[in-house]
């Protein structure tokens, strides 16, 4: 046990390897949240009317809100004072990019840093990237590509400007301002985000990706996304995020909107690895999200997969609305907490339609002193006949000063439904790492591939690139914690 | 007992009839427990009546069934005749009986009921007031309203080194008149290496078709060390004018062994919550519970089991079949705190729905902070399985009768969890009633 303990400590005393800041110039709001500040973002971008009515709209209703935070999850942080946050900061933009070759070079090393050339990828991977920093929109590349096919995939507020249409139509319509505290508040103050539509029967040629970073100190991170698939489409939606060491700690509330009519289908997969604060849970991204698709049409279908391995909180329930009949929803996920870390997180699928499917499958490990929750609502409408579920949340316990939680929610209100829920909790076996050790294998060794082998169902998943980026952070992570 | 006045709907009537009867409720009270009482109504006042916000009455509406006009301390109420009392007693078992009926402990004829392991309710008040189990009065609004009232309950002592020859049978009856709100509080307390088998039963002879009686009852129990009980639960009857919530607290000490066995067949509106905590090493404890809903009946099954030792075990096993309009809710939570190291908790609850109108709503909860567990929880809501109904019908039986088969089938599991023969064909015997066995021919 010592050395395993010696092995752990080690682990928990890592430094964060992508914490560094860049220097842009940026363009800050002052600190506070007011009906002035929303008109300021609203001018800054140069929007609309109607979108400044929005936000001013969400503005009112978050203050009828105000000290009404959801305070139902298994987390525990100090109180967020929401006027000690700036709510908008941009990196300064000379003129507009045409290559590469004109980005930042500042921005481009960051990239470098994080391992993530966009060279590379261009080249390697095709993938089209949306580079997110502070909330706008940079460059976006492999656009005309994708404009060929009639595919937009642009950033929020380009999308407020040419297509408002599409914004005025489906913007707020899974997750309504109303939604919650949250919900209200980035409907109010959200500054970017990506947007994408897919029309009737194309197929996304290639994995749209965005990569978000939260680089200004004392920066709330408002994004915003909104995906319609329209019938008969494929798309599948890559997002992963990094950010720099802090101290303060940093709130992060976005909403994410997925729309699948029928027989479309959106793969939406997520690695998160924002700064988790340092082993004596100091700092670190409150990350308080809601996320929500619904399947419209009939054999549609929408699939969450996320990895979880930053942020100080996570609060975070990609949920699926089983509206078209025959629709599928699918959630996987893989939560991983170390140190001081919490996260809650989970799904819930509404059954609405007939014959509706899903699945949910969790995997949590918690180390070092971290709490995590899986919770989650399977919620079978009495109009939804011959509904199916499929649930397993596991978790992996690697010291015996955690946490593993399962607060799943079941409500059934139709006969002809088959649900079924299981969750086990364990920890490595000492047999498992004998095992492994015996044929020559370091307990380190043992450890990363126990847990990656466990996380497989759900990395599998993920589209091949983000699996590789993916595994590589669970055994940063993870490398021989066992407790 | 004098005239009452007080009627009962809301928790500002409950506060006031405490002054109003306090006579009634101090009578032989020792100080300290007098004090208790004070205590524990101060803690209803800052607690209130739960609303649905509560995540733990999120599905169940208390507060509506408890909008009526209770009466508390009845002048008076209609007798009961033996033949009633012969009709809630289980064919062919020998037991020590106690019969409470609307509240109060009744003289039973026959002479065992004076065993020497049964104390008077007033032992427990005028004592001092160690031996009371558990007193949380910071959370459970129900338990501390308990606590103020409760004048009746039983008391049960089983000694050091003593195995009970008899089972117990404990008798709740209530009539249907008055709109009585009764509150019971039991206290049982198995000596070390001592066993004892304890068979509750609550009847209501209600038969209309609204809330008549609400019984709130809290039963404390205490296993010493290396003692084991068998505690079985039912409840028949009443689905339509009964309203009930039990409270079991179990504290069990190192190597002791609680099996609790609910049966609910009846009662309009049950709650049951049943919280068993290990104090020492070397705990098991099994909880099974079956359910059969008809009607409008709901059906709010909470258990909690809190591994704070290590090396301890725990079984949970909860089968349902929910038919009409009926509501079941089960929340079960297993929490495996930080120095239970070695524990292996196991819970599973199954459901079948009948119908569209039936609702299932299910919460199986893990909150675990230690590594060295083995923990596993499984929930399922499904329907009998078409091909094994198939089957039963290709070979002539009436569709009927096969349902009947695969649901008694599906209840086997917990019913054979019954080790008393006289109460497994009692309650073997109700459930083919209700699962209408007798109109097979068709």
């Amino acid at each position: 046990m010592n050395g395993q303990n010696e092995i752990l400590k080690e682990v928990t005393q890592q430094d964060y390897k992508y914490g560094f800041v860049s220097k842009f110039d940026s363009d800050k709001a002052p600190v506070g949240l007011n009906e002035g500040i929303i008109r300021l973002i609203s001018s800054k971008k140069k929007e609309p009317k109607w979108m400044l009515d929005i936000r001013l709209k969400a503005f009112k209703h978050w203050l009828t809100l105000v000290d009404k935070e959801p305070n139902w999850a298994h987390i525990k942080y100090p109180k967020i004072n929401f006027q000690d946050i700036i709510y908008y900061s941009a990196p300064k933009k000379k003129k507009k990019l045409k290559s590469l070759d004109e980005v930042d070079p500042e921005m481009l090393k960051t990239f470098e840093k994080l391992g993530i050339s966009i060279d590379e990828q261009k080249k390697l991977t095709g993938v089209a990237v949306d580079i997110v920093i502070d909330s706008v929109s940079v460059k976006t590349t492999f656009k005309e590509t994708l404009a060929k096919l009639g595919i937009i995939f642009c950033s929020f507020s380009e999308a407020v400007h040419e297509h408002p249409e599409l914004v005025k139509k489906y913007m707020g319509s899974v997750v309504p301002y109303t939604d919650n505290f949250y919900a209200a508040l980035n409907s109010a103050v959200f500054t970017d985000g990506s947007f994408c539509y897919i029309p009737k029967g194309v197929r996304c040629p290639m994995e749209l990706s965005t990569y978000f970073r939260i680089n200004e100190a004392n920066t709330g991170q408002f994004e915003r996304t909104l995906l319609i698939a329209e019938e008969g489409s494929y798309v599948s939606y890559l997002e992963g995020c990094t950010a720099p060491m802090r101290d303060e700690n940093q709130l992060h509330a976005a909403v994410v909107e997925l729309i699948a009519y029928k027989d479309a289908e959106i793969r939406y997969s997520t690695v998160q690895n924002w700064y988790p604060g340092d082993k004596n849970g100091k700092g670190g991204i409150f990350n308080f999200v809601t996320k929500r698709g619904i399947c419209k049409g009939e054999r549609s279908k929408i699939s969450w997969t996320q990895v979880e391995t930053g942020s100080a909180i996570t609060w975070k329930y990609p949920s699926v609305i089983l509206k078209g009949d025959y629709s599928v929803g699918e959630f996987y996920s893989i939560a991983l907490t170390n140190n001081y870390q919490q996260a809650d997180t989970g799904t819930k699928m509404i059954h609405i339609g007939k014959n509706t499917t899903s699945t949910i499958i969790s995997k949590g490990v918690s180390a070092g002193k971290s709490n995590n929750s899986y919770r989650g609502l399977v919620r079978i409408s009495k109009s939804a006949t011959n509904a199916r579920n499929f649930s397993q949340c596991d978790s992996l316990l690697l010291s015996d000063e955690c946490g593993a939680h399962t607060f799943p929610y079941i409500e059934i209100n139709n006969k002809s439904a088959i649900v079924e829920h299981e969750a086990t909790t364990s920890k490595v076996g000492e047999d498992q790492i004998f095992y492994c050790n015996q044929r020559g294998l370091s307990t380190e060794q043992a450890i990363s591939m126990i847990v990656n082998g466990y996380c497989k169902e759900v990395l599998k998943k993920l589209p091949m690139e983000f699996a590789v980026e993916a595994q590589k952070l669970l055994s940063l992570s993870l490398e021989g914690s066992v407790g | 007992m004098k005239a009452s006045t007080g009627k009962l709907s809301t928790a500002e009537d409950f506060i006031a009839n405490f002054d109003i009867h306090q006579d009634e409720i101090f009578l032989n009270n020792s100080n300290q427990y007098k004090e208790l009482r004070k205590n524990a109504i101060a803690a209803f006042e800052s607690l209130g009546i739960p609303s649905r916000r509560s995540e733990e009455w999120k599905y169940t509406n208390v507060a509506k069934a408890l909008n009526r006009d209770w009466v508390q301390f009845p002048s008076e109420t209609k007798k009961i005749s033996p033949d009633d009392i012969d009709s809630c007693l289980i064919p062919g078992l020998d037991a020590y009986t106690l019969v409470f009926y609307n509240g109060k402990r009744i003289p039973f004829s026959e002479s065992d009921s004076d065993s020497a392991v049964i104390k008077e309710f007033s032992d427990l008040i005028s004592s001092d007031i160690s031996n009371v189990v558990s007193l949380d009065l910071g959370s459970d609004a129900f338990d501390t309203l308990n606590l103020a009232f409760a004048i009746d309950g039983a008391i049960i002592n089983v000694p050091d080194n003593c195995v009970l020859d008899k089972p117990l049978y404990l008798l709740y009856i209530s009539s249907p008149d008055d709109n009585l709100f009764i509150q019971n509080r039991n206290v049982i307390e198995i000596g070390k290496n001592s066993e004892a088998t304890i068979i509750e039963a609550r009847i209501s002879l209600s038969s209309s078709n609204d809330f008549q009686v609400f019984s709130n009852n809290v039963t404390e129990i205490h296993c010493e060390n290396n003692s084991k009980l068998d505690h079985y639960q039912f409840q028949i009857k009443g689905q339509s004018g009964a309203a009930s919530i039990n409270k079991y607290l179990v504290k069990q000490e190192a190597n002791s062994t609680y099996t609790s066995t609910n049966i609910n067949l009846g009662g309009q509106l049950v709650r049951n919550n049943l919280e068993v905590v290990h104090e020492g090493e070397g705990c098991e404890t099994n909880l099974f519970g079956l359910y059969h809903l008809i009607g409008n009946q709901h059906l709010d099954n909470h258990t909690l089991i809190d591994h704070k030792m290590p090396n301890c075990n725990s079984n949970e096993l909860y089968i349902g079949v929910l038919d009409d309009k009926s509501t079941g809710v089960f929340n079960g939570k297993v929490l495996v705190r930080k120095d239970a190291q070695k524990t292996n908790a196991f819970q599973s609850n199954k459901n079948i729905l009948l119908t569209d109108d039936a609702k299932m709503n299910a919460k199986p909860q893990l909150e675990i902070y230690a590594d060295d567990v083995k923990c596993s929880h499984g929930a399922t809501t499904g329907q009998l399985n078409q091909e094994a109904l198939f089957y039963l019908r290709s070979r002539g039986i009436s569709k009927k009768l096969a349902l009947t088969m695969l649901m008694e089938a599906f209840m086997k599991e917990v019913l054979d969890k019954i080790k008393i023969k006289e109460l497994k064909n009692f309650l073997t015997e109700k459930l083919e009633l209700r699962l209408n066995v007798g109109d097979q021919g068709r």
